[in-house]
């Protein structure tokens, strides 16, 4: 009985979707942090985290194991994010609202190109500690491997961690506050500067994450290898409403699913459509997205 | 904002206008001067040809090899005897195949458009379908011959319509033939399965295995999308699985690299372990550099590549020879592959070699006795003669039939990854298939000789 | 300014331009200058939608495909008819595909938007790729007879005895720049227009926009109708030069929405000269890009080269990144903008 649901053809598309889907959902949360934190929409999200993945999982070719290159991918991912933040986006508040986009253009061009001449185009395959052999079921194969398995958990676990610092902490407290009333924490004695910086580092940090979940896949680590993310994660993150991390997992989940069960049940020249069609549905019937709760609009 | 005044706004304007006619009527600034009026330098005895080839982006990983070959080809052909007396001044643009953020100039169009205005004889060996599918009216019109186009479409062969646009490798109709009848003969009676580009690509090599005698059940052939590399990877576990649960024993890959490394992983990771047959276009074991495609059977019309070949190949050797003398070199602002003596040959690499010797075999013929080559007397010679190139089939076109290569054999793969990657011939029947009638006809392997102009 | 006068001096401008684009010497700067006249209208629609009713699309190469194609399609269907119909027709359909996206486009804003137009840009090639495949051709798109020099030109300007392509390419240039000029002027005036001012106010302020009683929605979609409208044209003015529109077409992917975008805002957003400057940019990029690496010791053959043999494929990119992170910061408002400040400055310093 249990192993008939474990090998049943539209489980195994859920968890494989799955899998697809927490990458496009972490891509659409560090969106969604940028977004909450500083009204930036950052459109170097996937190069940034291609660019500090790479710096990390070529370490393993010095002989780092795995976990050292991912810690390293991660710290540089912070640090990356954060001077970002502080040298070329810093200047560019309360100007018109296409210039951050076109800065970040810029970035997503410039390291794009520096990462193929540094590392090249040829792709690269850092060795996963996991294995991406589906375990079997009486002799047939589930939807997960040791390594999806190992996806989904790094997603899930940076979600929830989040969710905590944000939601639990007294230091989320006041990111959000500096957020959402720049103004009213400036009074309040919050450094406000600071702490949109640090929303920047920690979207970096999980755009890290992506990066190096991301890498294990049969594509590997190269120059391009987030831009379809970014997209989808663009896409998911409009859907779940830009100011919703649960939004933006939940949709990227969602996108990832129904393509694969699309993939399954009728005709894969139709799956990459799907992500398009949900978002315009959904931007029709709600302009702010799902998630977002109804504010009233800003002058 | 604040807004300029009319006047003012009108006169920043007119003055750019001007200052843009004035500058693009003056000398040119900005572009190199022409070379005679088609290409053709009588005084220096040069001819210059020119390709577009991804050498930056996405698709540059594996393709721009082939630029870099044919370019290495060229330059040593040059410095190591010419031809005749002439040299081949070859103009290689990076078109970026039209992919991701490449910047506004490096398009197909815009390169295309820069090396017919330059001028060249000719385009020789520019890579892609539908990047070279849309420069056929605009070469045609502007009366630049369009050669050996770098794909294994069949649209290049239309002489009718088309007289100046050749084609060069062997097309998927013909491979996929070759597939089927290997198939009906070696795999009797085992299951076979399809996964194909949902293109020309897929379409032509699944008529082909048909007409070979393969033909899968409509549940077993299956297809995807270019763009599913990078949008829809999950498509190609679907895919794999649905191979599987239907008990497939052969699966046909018609796949572009990175296709084929997603369907391979797949199988894996679902512990499906068919024996793989996949496309010469996407089974470059150095360009798709995974340790599953060991074993998979693949096509190509050159010589099996591996540390050995070099000694049963005379054109192997030669192009290893020309790679390693070229090794590292600038050539018009290109620079070469670093290649040493001990280096194994990609597919890439031999297909880059295969034109520029194309070229310059016909040339040869040309300029023989002292002749000029002009456009009308360069496709005469395309199309009368047989020409030697490091394919095991030769090339070979008629006023009918400007196909090009039309058959080669089967290899397997023995090593895998980067500067790694063999082959090892299955054995040595050579099909060719005639790309009119479809039939198909078999020789065995020689070790063709080089011919003496290749120094 | 008086009427008279400004007319005068925009068909004496365009008339000098035109002269002088048919007269160019390099075939290459001609074939360059086609497409920085194409350029220029899509531009010129984006700079509109941006700059003066605060919209951002990332999808105006969609509406280039749209153009494109139905220019190839009636051009196939009504062989031998005028050039211009064509066009126009172009023009006519892709202005009502940006009507039915326009619509609901106008209830979103920023990034939500932005979205939207990415996601219709990136859906777009699909569509003649997987639908309607024996209409539009499929992946192999529709192809036409280009545009090639009529007679008369040939008389009028090949005065040596120059190559047929180039003469085309200077007769294509031509034909580019006189439409775009022709659009530049139109725009103009449009700027200055009542429409030109409502749509302002609707980017300022759209409180107070609707408190003077203009539709927002309305102004919006009118914004976006003409945007469509223009790069539609642009779109098949390609395509005419080219002779194909197919779904790989560069101009009609994705990434050129971005590069239109990002082109527009390195001109000056809103500003026609900054459009003109943009165009040019974008088709010698490539060149300035080699000039620059040749003249810094960057180029192929240089040390760092050595180092790193995929540097010079990748410089163009690498100079582009940092030249649009250097403008955004110290120069908002584009080139033009730059242009202006120091004029401004120098002005200011003479009056002195």
């Amino acid at each position: 009985m249990i192993a008939n649901i474990l090998t049943n053809r539209i489980v195994n598309d859920i968890a494989g979707g799955t899998a697809q889907g927490v990458i496009i959902g972490l891509v659409a949360l560090c969106l969604v942090l940028v977004w909450r934190a500083t009204r930036v929409l950052n459109f170097a999200q996937g190069p940034m985290a291609m660019f500090v993945t790479y710096i990390g999982m070529t370490q393993m070719d010095h002989h780092a194991n795995f976990w050292v290159a991912a810690a390293i991918s991660v710290a540089v991912g912070f640090i990356f994010s954060a001077l970002t933040e502080i040298v070329i986006v810093k200047p560019l508040y309360h100007k018109a609202e296409i210039n951050p986009i076109v800065v970040m253009v810029g970035m997503f061009t410039l390291l794009e190109a520096v990462a193929s001449a540094v590392w090249t185009n040829i792709p690269r395959y850092p060795t996963a500690p996991f294995s991406s052999i589906n375990f079997q079921s009486e002799g047939n194969p589930t939807g997960l491997s040791p390594l999806s398995t190992f996806q989904i958990g790094a997603a899930l676990a940076i979600m929830t961690l989040v969710a905590i610092l944000f939601n639990y902490t007294s230091l989320g407290l006041k990111l959000r506050a500096s957020a959402l009333a720049p103004e009213v924490s400036k009074l309040l004695g919050i450094r406000v500067g600071r702490l949109l910086t640090l929303g920047w580092g920690i979207a970096g940090a999980v755009g890290a994450v992506a990066g190096v979940v991301i890498s294990l896949n049969p594509g590997g680590l190269a120059p391009n290898m987030l831009d379809a993310m970014f997209i989808l994660g663009f896409i998911a993150a409009a859907i779940g409403g830009l100011d919703s991390p649960l939004g933006a997992l939940v949709s990227g989940i969602v996108i990832g699913v129904v393509m694969q069960l699309i993939n399954d049940y009728w005709n894969s020249n139709y799956a990459d459509m799907v992500a398009v069609v949900l978002l315009v549905v959904v931007l029709m019937l709600r302009p702010q997205g799902i998630f977002t709760k109804n504010s009233t609009r800003r002058v | 904002m604040k807004h300029m005044n009319m006047r003012r706004r009108l006169a920043a304007l007119s003055a750019t206008t001007l200052t843009l006619g004035l500058v693009a009527s003056g000398a040119s600034v900005l572009s190199a001067g022409a070379s005679g009026t088609d290409g053709v330098n009588t005084s220096s005895k040069t001819i210059s040809i020119g390709g577009t080839f991804p050498l930056s982006g996405l698709a540059s990983a594996g393709f721009q090899d082939v630029a870099k070959a044919a370019l290495a080809t060229f330059d040593y052909v040059n410095s190591h005897g010419q031809v005749n007396g002439w040299s081949v001044d070859y103009k290689v643009l990076d078109d970026c195949y039209n992919l991701g953020v490449c910047g506004a100039g490096k398009n197909t169009d815009a390169q295309t458009q820069a090396l017919v205005n330059t001028p060249v004889f000719a385009t020789v060996g520019s890579l892609g379908t539908a990047t070279q599918q849309g420069e056929i009216s605009y070469l045609k019109t502007n009366n630049t011959p369009q050669l050996f186009v770098s794909s294994g479409a069949h649209y290049w062969n239309d002489p009718t319509s088309n007289p100046n646009l050749f084609g060069f490798q062997t097309n998927y109709l013909a491979e996929g033939k070759i597939f089927g009848t290997y198939i009906s003969s070696k795999f009797k009676g085992k299951k076979v399965g399809f996964l194909g580009q949902n293109d020309d690509f897929g379409q032509d090599g699944l008529q082909g295995l048909k007409n070979g005698g393969v033909t899968p059940a409509t549940a077993d052939q299956l297809t995807y999308n270019s763009t599913d590399v990078v949008f829809n990877q999950g498509t190609f576990r679907t895919s794999m699985a649905k191979l599987q649960s239907d008990k497939v024993a052969v699966v046909v890959l018609d796949t572009i690299p990175q296709a084929t490394k997603l369907a391979l992983d797949a199988a894996k990771s679902l512990g499906f372990k068919p024996q793989f047959i996949i496309s010469g276009v996407g089974s470059d074991p150095q360009t798709v550099n995974d340790v599953n495609e060991k074993n998979a059977i693949t096509f190509t019309f050159f010589n099996a590549t591996n540390s050995t070949s070099n000694k049963a190949s005379a054109w192997n050797a030669w192009a290893s020879k020309v790679l390693t003398a070229e090794s590292g070199k600038t050539v018009n602002g290109v620079k070469l592959a670093t290649f040493t003596s001990k280096s194994i040959l990609s597919g890439n690499q031999l297909y880059g070699v295969a034109i520029a010797a194309g070229f310059i075999e016909a040339l040869n013929k040309v300029t023989a006795n002292g002749g000029t080559p002009t456009r009308s007397n360069f496709v005469s010679a395309l199309t009368s003669n047989t020409l030697s190139t490091p394919a095991i089939v030769p090339l070979q076109y008629s006023s009918t039939n400007h196909q090009g290569l039309t058959g080669g054999y089967l290899v397997k793969v023995t090593a895998t990854g980067v500067s790694t990657g063999a082959t090892k011939a299955v054995n040595t029947t050579v099909y060719s298939v005639n790309p009119t009638t479809q039939a198909l006809t078999t020789s065995k392997l020689t070790n063709a000789a080089v011919p003496s102009e290749f120094k | 300014m008086s009427g008279t006068f400004k007319r005068l001096a925009w068909v004496l401008g365009g008339l000098v331009a035109a002269i002088a684009v048919a007269s160019i010497q390099s075939g290459t700067d001609a074939a360059n200058l086609t497409k920085a006249g194409a350029y220029c209208i899509a531009l010129v629609g984006l700079s509109f939608l941006t700059g003066w009713s605060g919209q951002i699309s990332i999808g105006n190469s969609g509406f280039m495909l749209v153009g494109g194609y139905s220019a190839a399609f009636w051009t196939l269907h009504h062989p031998g008819e005028p050039v211009a119909i064509s066009m126009i027709v172009a023009i006519a359909v892709s202005a009502f595909v940006g009507l039915i996206i326009g619509m609901p486009a106008t209830r979103l804003r920023g990034p939500y938007l932005a979205g939207m137009t990415l996601a219709f840009a990136v859906a777009l090639p699909y569509v003649p790729q997987s639908f309607a495949v024996s209409t539009l051709g499929g992946s192999q798109g529709l192809t036409i007879t280009p545009l090639s020099a009529p007679q008369w030109f040939f008389n009028l300007f090949d005065t040596n005895n120059t190559l047929p392509v180039v003469i085309n390419s200077r007769f294509t240039a031509m034909v580019s720049v006189v439409i775009a000029a022709l659009v530049l002027w139109l725009m103009s005036n449009l700027f200055t227009s009542k429409t030109g001012r409502a749509m302002r106010l609707v980017r300022d302020n759209d409180v107070a926009a609707e408190l003077v009683g203009l539709h927002l929605g309305r102004t919006r979609a009118q914004a976006f109708v003409l945007t469509a409208a223009l790069s539609g044209l642009a779109g098949a003015l390609l395509v005419m030069v080219s002779g194909t529109a197919s779904p790989s077409t560069y101009e009609f992917g994705f990434t050129f929405s971005i590069a239109l975008l990002t082109l527009m805002v390195l001109g000056g957003i809103g500003s026609l000269s900054g459009a003109i400057i943009a165009a040019l940019l974008g088709v010698y990029s490539l060149q300035i890009t080699t000039w620059i690496t040749d003249h810094t010791g960057l180029g192929p053959d240089s040390w760092v080269s050595a180092k790193l043999p995929n540097l010079a494929p990748n410089m163009e990119n690498i100079l582009f990144g940092i030249l649009l992170i250097v403008t955004m910061i110290f120069a908002p408002r584009g080139i033009v903008g730059l242009a202006t400040g120091l004029r401004q400055k120098l002005i200011s310093v003479t009056r002195r």
